[in-house]
C-alpha cells in the first residue's frame, strides 16, 4: 500500500471515491500516476454489507446538516452517500446512455422561458467510445453480450400492464448487476434493496472494483475519514493542494500537481464556494457565477399499484425493469423531453414513509396491509437546467467541520409538471390494465439522488464553469468529474454517463500530465 | 434497563403522581399511566388488529428512552397529555376509538405528535413482526437470496 508524503506535490488528489472519483482513481492510477484520493466517509469491509435498509441507512448515508428549500425536502433533501465508494453502494445499477438528442436539447427543444436549456459542449458519438469501455468495465447487461438479469414478480407485473398499453421497449434493463459470475464478482442472488449496499457485490460498486484496483496499481493512497474543507491555488491559475480534515479533526493539507473534484454536486460545489479567496471572491473556478445553479435531479415520482394478486415486490433486484417507449422526444404531447418508468421496490418502512406522508389512523394501517399485493415503480423524467435552482452556503450555520451548511433550492418548471402529469397517467395505466384495485402516486416526497448541473460544462468561460474535459476554465489544473458537469439531464440515470465523461477525463489529464501542459 | 429509561419511567410516574394531586395511580396498572396511554396513542396511530401489543409496548419503551433524555420533550409529552385525556387514563380509555382519533387530531400539528408519528413509524415498521404481518421476508442472505425463494412465483397474471 502507497503513502504519500503531504508535501508531495507530484500527486493528483482526487476528492470522492464513488463513481467519478473511483474511476479517474482506478485509470490515472494504473497509468503510472500518483494519487491520492480524499474520501470523507468510512472503508466498510463487505460483512459489514447486510440487507437492513434502517442499519445500512445509518453506515452508508451522508447524515450531516444540509437544508432544504422549494420541494427539496427540508431536513434531508439530497439522498446520496459518505462511505468509501461513495453513492455506487446506493445506486440501483441502472447503467443506461443518454441519447442523442438528449446532448443538443437546446437545439432540439428551442429556448425555452424559465430555462437554461443549452447544447453539451461535446456529442453522443464522442462519448460513444467511452460508454462502452464503462459498460464492458461495469458488467451492465444487455451490452457485450452480457445476460440481462431474469425477471421478477415487480418486472413481470409491470411489464404485462406495459404491453397491455401497447408499449414495445421493455426489458429487465441494463443494469451493472451480474447475471452471470464476471469480473471476479459473483452473480445476483435476487436479494432486493439494491440501495442499501450489495452484500454479495454482484452490484457493481467502487469500494469493490476500482479502490482495489488502484491500489493494485502501487500508485494510490486512500485516504477514507478525509473531509476535503479548501482547495489552495497559487497566483497564477493553477491549484496546489487540498486542505482536509482527518477523522480526529485535525488538518493537513495534501500538495497536488492536479485536482479531481467529485464529491457528488452538494459537496463538489460546497467545496468550490467555500475555497474563495481575494483572487476568487465568488469561489474558486466560479468567475461565471454558474457554480451552484442549474441544479438538477430528474423529475421523479413513484406510483404503486393495489394489484390482485400477490407481487411480492420486495423479493429480487431493485431495478431490474425499463420501458423505454416514452423516453423519446416528442412535440406533440405538450412538453419536451422524455421519460423513463423503471421499477422499484420498498420496505415496509419505506411503504409507510412514502405511500401518503404524514397519514396515520385505520385506514392508512389498511391500506399498507396489502403491501404484499403491491406493484412499483419509478418515473424519470428530464429536467431542464433553471438558473435558480441551486446549491448555496448558508450564510451563519455551520456543521461539525466548521462548514457553512449548504442549502439546497429546487422548485418544478412548468416543463417538469406537465411531463410528471403525463408520466403518472400513462404509468397509472400499466397497473389498471391488469385490474390495480387502486393507485396511489408519490409526488414530491423523495429526496433526490440523481444530482446534476451545478458545475455545467460549456465552450464558453462567461457561462459555463468547466471544458467539455471537465477541466475549469479557470484554472488549468482543477478538475470537476462527477454530475455537476451535465449541462442538461436527458432522462437515463446519470451514473453511466458521469463514468463515461470520468474516464474520457483521465485519459485527457493523463495525456495533459504527460506532456508537462498542467 | 437501561439508565435513561428507568430514569425516564421514574420521571413520568412522579409527573403522574403529582399532577394526579395525590390521587395514585392504580396499584393493578401495569407501567406507568402515561406509558399506557402513549402505547395506545403508538397503536391509533398504526392500527394493526393482527399485530401482537407487544410490538406497540416496545415502540413506546423506545419512545420514553427518547423522551426521558429530553426534558423539553418531557414537557411536551406531559402537554400532550393533558389535551389527550386530562392527564386521566380512565377518561382515555373511556373514548371510542374515533374520540381517540379526534383527540389525537387535536395534538397533530404539534411538534411533539410529528415526533411521535416519526418514531412510532420506525418502530412499528421495522419490527419483525409487522414485517411477518404485511408479507415482508426481510434479509434473504442467509437463504441464498429470493432466487430459489419465489422472486418470480407469480401466478395469476394474464398469458
Amino acid at each position: 500500500m502507497n503513502k504519500f508524503s503531504l508535501d508531495d506535490s507530484s500527486v493528483v488528489v482526487v476528492v470522492g471515491s464513488g463513481a467519478g472519483g473511483g474511476t479517474v482513481s482506478d485509470v490515472l492510477s494504473n497509468n503510472g500516476i500518483n494519487v491520492v484520493c480524499l474520501e470523507a466517509g468510512r472503508r466498510l469491509d463487505l460483512t459489514e454489507i447486510v440487507t437492513d435498509e434502517a442499519g445500512m441507512f445509518g453506515k452508508i448515508t451522508w447524515l450531516d446538516e444540509r437544508q432544504g428549500s422549494g420541494i427539496a425536502p427540508p431536513p434531508f433533501p439530497v439522498w446520496n452517500c459518505k462511505t468509501v465508494g461513495g453513492t455506487t453502494m446506493h445506486w440501483t445499477a441502472t447503467g443506461i446512455r443518454l441519447q442523442e438528442h438528449e446532448f443538443s436539447a437546446q437545439s432540439r427543444y428551442g429556448a425555452v422561458k424559465g430555462t437554461t436549456l443549452v447544447d453539451w459542449p461535446l456529442s453522443l458519438a464522442e462519448l460513444e467510445p467511452y460508454y462502452s469501455v464503462a459498460e464492458d468495465r461495469l458488467g451492465v447487461t444487455g451490452t457485450h453480450g452480457i445476460e440481462r438479469l431474469p425477471e421478477s414478480n415487480n418486472y413481470m407485473v409491470f411489464k404485462a400492464g406495459a404491453k397491455k398499453c401497447g408499449y414495445r421497449e421493455i426489458n429487465t434493463g441494463n443494469l451493472a448487476i451480474n447475471s452471470k459470475p464476471r469480473d471476479g464478482r459473483g452473480s445476483c442472488l435476487q436479494l432486493g434493496f439494491c440501495t442499501s449496499g450489495c452484500a454479495t457485490g454482484a452490484k457493481w460498486s467502487t469500494l469493490y472494483t476500482d479502490i482495489p484496483a488502484a491500489e493494485r496499481s502501487g500508485h494510490f493512497e486512500l485516504r477514507p475519514e478525509s473531509m476535503a474543507v479548501r482547495v489552495n491555488h497559487d497566483g497564477k491559475g493553477r491549484v496546489t493542494g487540498v486542505e482536509y480534515l482527518d477523522k480526529h479533526g485535525q488538518g493537513h493539507t495534501q500538495s497536488a500537481r492536479a485536482v479531481c473534484i467529485a464529491g457528488n454536486t452538494v459537496e463538489t460545489t460546497r467545496l468550490l464556494l467555500n475555497s474563495q479567496s481575494d483572487q476568487f471572491p465568488r469561489g474558486l473556478a466560479n468567475g461565471s457565477g454558474q457554480v451552484g445553479r442549474n441544479y438538477m435531479r430528474h423529475v421523479m415520482a413513484s406510483l404503486v399499484g393495489v394489484m390482485p394478486g400477490q407481487v411480492n415486490q420486495h423479493r429480487g433486484a431493485h431495478q431490474a425493469g425499463i420501458i423505454y417507449d416514452e423516453r423519446y422526444h416528442d412535440d406533440g404531447r405538450g412538453f419536451f423531453g422524455g421519460l423513463l418508468f423503471e421499477t422499484v421496490s420498498f420496505t415496509p418502512e419505506s411503504m409507510a414513509r412514502f405511500l401518503r406522508p404524514g397519514s396515520w389512523g385505520r385506514p392508512y394501517t389498511r391500506l399498507l396491509e396489502q403491501y404484499d399485493r403491491m406493484a412499483a415503480l419509478l418515473i424519470v423524467g428530464e429536467d431542464p437546467p433553471v438558473e435558480t435552482n441551486s446549491i448555496t452556503l448558508h450564510p451563519t450555520r455551520k456543521d461539525q467541520y466548521g462548514l457553512p451548511v449548504p442549502v439546497v433550492h429546487y422548485e418544478h418548471h412548468d416543463n417538469s409538471r406537465k411531463l410528471l402529469r403525463y408520466g403518472l397517467d400513462r404509468g397509472r395505466r400499466i397497473y389498471e390494465a391488469l385490474g390495480a384495485e387502486q393507485v396511489l402516486e408519490l409526488v414530491d416526497v423523495f429526496p433526490a439522488t440523481h444530482n446534476m448541473g451545478t458545475a455545467r460544462m460549456g465552450d464558453d468561460p462567461a457561462t459555463s464553469v468547466c471544458n467539455q474535459w471537465g477541466q475549469t476554465h479557470e484554472l488549468d489544473n482543477l478538475f470537476i468529474s462527477d454530475g455537476s458537469l451535465f449541462p442538461t439531464s436527458g432522462c437515463a440515470n446519470p451514473t453511466l454517463t458521469i463514468i463515461a465523461l470520468a474516464l474520457r477525463q483521465a485519459e485527457y489529464v493523463a495525456s495533459l500530465l504527460r506532456s508537462n501542459s498542467i | 434497563m437501561d439508565i435513561a429509561r428507568r430514569e425516564f419511567l421514574q420521571l413520568t410516574v412522579n409527573l403522574a403522581l403529582v399532577s394526579l394531586g395525590g390521587h395514585s395511580v392504580a396499584d393493578d396498572t401495569p407501567g406507568w399511566h402515561g406509558g399506557k396511554v402513549l402505547s395506545d396513542v403508538v397503536y391509533q396511530l398504526f392500527p394493526h388488529e393482527r399485530l401482537s401489543r407487544d410490538v406497540y409496548m416496545q415502540v413506546t419503551e423506545q419512545l420514553g428512552d427518547s423522551i426521558g433524555q429530553s426534558a423539553e420533550l418531557t414537557a411536551m409529552m406531559n402537554n400532550a397529555m393533558e389535551v389527550l385525556s386530562g392527564n386521566s387514563q380512565e377518561n382515555w380509555f373511556a373514548l371510542s376509538e374515533r374520540g381517540k382519533t379526534e383527540a389525537i387530531e387535536k395534538i397533530q400539528h404539534t411538534p411533539f405528535f410529528q415526533f411521535v408519528l416519526n418514531e412510532a413509524l420506525s418502530g412499528v415498521y421495522r419490527h419483525p413482526l409487522t414485517w411477518e404481518l404485511l408479507g415482508y421476508e426481510g434479509s434473504s442472505l442467509e437463504f441464498g437470496g429470493y432466487i430459489d425463494r419465489g422472486f418470480n412465483d407469480i401466478d395469476w397474471l394474464p398469458d
